[in-house]
C-alpha cells in the first residue's frame, strides 16, 4: 500500500499519479467555478492547500484518540476549523483574491480531496508522511488549477494574471488589447471543455508512458 | 473510559479548541476586515463623486468631497443614500440603487449625483450577476459616458430601443434598461427628496437601511 512508498514518492504522487484533479476527479466544483483567471486557480489552490495542510497533520496526530465512530464529525469540524481561519485571513490580507473566489472559500468545507485524504491517508499514517502527502497534493491541484486557470484566461480574455492586491498586480496582455476573447472560455461551459482536453492529454501521455516502459 | 464517555470528551475537546483558534483568529483579523470594508466603500463613493466640473466616465479625478461619506448617511425609500460634503454643504449624493430585473436578478449600483443641477457624475456597479462580456459591458467606461455628464432632463434616460438617447449594449439590452432602472430611482430621489438630502440627520451607526 501507499506506506511503502518512500517519502519523496509520497509528496511526488500527488503532482501526477494521484493527481486530485486530473487522476482522482475530486474537488471538481472548485476546479470548474473559480479558474475564470490563472491567479484565481492559484490561489483556490493554495487556500485549499492550507487547509489540507492543517487538517492532514491535525486528523495524523490525533487518530489514535479519537474514536472510530465520531471520526467524521472530528474530521468536519477541524476542517471546517481551517476554513474559517483561511477565509478571515484572506479577507483582512488579500481582498481581492477573496472577492474572486467569493462563496468558493466557505465551500472548500466540502471539497472531496480534503476530507478524502483525511479518511484515506491522514487517519492510517504517520504525521510526517501525512504533511508530505498534503503538500503533494497542494501542489498537484494548485498546477492543474492553474494550467486550468492559464488557458481559460488567455483564450477568453487574452491576459494573465500571475498577482493582484490594490494597486499592484501582474498582469500580462498576451494577445495585444484588441484582441475580443473567446466569451464562452471564461462561461462555465469553458471549464467543462478545457478540462475535458486536460484530462485527455493526461491519459495519452501516461499511456505512452507505460508504453515506453515496457 | 467507556466508548461514550470517551466519543462525548473527544467531541467536546475538539470543538472546544477549534472554538479557541477561530476566536484568537478573529480577534487578529476582525479589525482589518472592517477596515477592508469601509475602504472599500469609501473607494466606490470616490470614484461617482469627482470633484465639479463635468466629469468623463473614462477619467478619475479627486474626490469632491471633504467629509466622510460613509458616515454621513440618509435612507430614503429603502435605498441608502451617501451624502458628500465642501465644509457644510452637500455637494453630491451617492445614492446605492437596485436595478430591478436585470438579466440575472438584480444588480446593486451606486449612482452619482451633483446636488446642485443633478448632473450624473459617476456610476460604480456594485453587486450583479450578468453575463460576463455581454452584460458585463455595463461597467465599461465607454458605455457610462453616454450617461454620465447629463443631468436628469438633459437626455431621455431610457435605452434607443424603447426611443430613448442611450445606445444599450449589444447583446444585453436588458441589463442596459435595469442599469437605467437604477439610475431614474436615483434622480427621483434627487428630485422630489431634496429637502431630506439637505438637512436630515445622518444615520446612526449601526442602523440598517430596509430594502437593500
Amino acid at each position: 500500500m501507499a506506506s511503502k512508498l518512500t517519502l519523496t514518492g509520497e509528496v511526488i504522487k500527488g503532482f501526477w499519479k494521484e493527481n486530485p484533479v486530473l487522476t482522482l476527479l475530486l474537488g471538481m466544483c472548485p476546479t470548474l467555478a473559480v479558474t475564470s483567471s490563472a491567479y484565481n486557480g492559484i490561489g483556490m489552490g493554495l487556500a485549499t492547500g492550507f487547509v489540507l495542510l492543517g487538517s492532514n497533520t491535525l486528523i495524523a496526530s490525533l487518530k489514535s484518540v479519537v474514536p472510530r465512530s465520531v471520526r467524521i464529525p472530528v474530521y468536519v469540524v477541524v476542517i471546517a476549523t481551517f476554513v474559517t481561519i483561511v477565509d478571515m485571513l484572506l479577507k483582512a490580507y488579500l481582498l481581492e483574491l477573496s472577492q474572486g473566489l467569493g462563496l468558493f472559500v466557505p465551500l472548500i468545507v466540502v471539497n472531496c480531496i480534503i476530507l478524502g485524504r483525511a479518511e484515506a491517508f491522514a487517519s492510517k499514517n504517520t504525521i510526517f508522511r501525512s504533511v508530505l502527502d498534503a503538500l503533494g497534493m497542494t501542489v498537484g491541484f494548485t498546477l492543474a488549477l492553474f494550467v486550468l486557470g492559464a488557458i481559460r484566461e488567455v483564450a477568453g480574455a487574452g491576459t494573465l494574471t500571475l498577482f493582484q492586491m490594490g494597486e499592484t498586480e501582474i498582469k500580462f496582455n498576451l494577445l495585444g488589447s484588441n484582441y475580443i476573447g473567446i466569451l464562452v472560455m471564461i462561461l462555465p461551459p469553458g471549464a467543462f471543455l478545457t478540462l475535458a482536453f486536460m484530462l485527455a492529454a493526461k491519459n495519452a501521455i501516461t499511456q505512452r508512458l507505460e508504453k515506453k516502459s515496457n | 473510559m467507556p466508548e461514550t464517555v470517551k466519543m462525548i470528551v473527544v467531541m467536546v475537546v475538539v470543538t472546544g479548541l477549534a472554538g479557541l483558534g477561530l476566536a484568537a483568529v478573529n480577534d487578529r483579523t476582525s479589525d482589518l476586515i472592517a477596515q477592508n470594508a469601509r475602504q472599500t466603500t469609501l473607494k466606490s463613493i470616490n470614484t461617482v463623486l469627482p470633484e465639479t466640473g463635468k466629469p468623463d466616465a473614462c477619467k478619475t479625478f479627486p474626490s469632491g468631497f471633504d467629509n466622510a461619506p460613509d458616515q454621513d448617511t440618509v435612507c430614503i425609500d429603502g435605498m441608502t443614500v451617501f451624502r458628500g460634503r465642501r465644509g457644510s454643504e452637500v455637494t453630491g449624493i451617492a445614492v446605492q440603487a437596485i436595478g430591478e430585473k436585470a438579466y440575472a436578478g438584480t444588480m446593486t449600483v451606486l449612482v452619482g449625483l451633483r446636488m446642485s443641477d443633478g448632473m450624473l457624475t459617476g456610476i460604480k456597479v456594485l453587486k450583479h450577476a450578468e453575463t460576463p462580456g455581454l452584460g458585463t459591458g455595463m461597467t465599461k467606461c465607454e458605455f457610462q459616458r453616454q450617461m454620465v455628464g447629463f443631468t436628469p432632463d438633459g437626455q431621455n434616460w431610457t435605452v434607443a430601443k424603447d426611443g430613448g438617447d442611450i445606445d444599450q449594449l449589444s447583446g444585453a439590452t436588458i441589463t442596459s434598461r435595469s442599469l437605467l432602472n437604477a439610475v431614474t430611482k436615483a434622480q427621483t430621489i434627487w428630485k422630489s427628496e431634496r429637502d431630506r438630502l439637505l438637512s436630515a440627520p445622518a444615520m446612526k451607526e449601526g442602523e440598517v437601511c430596509h430594502g437593500q
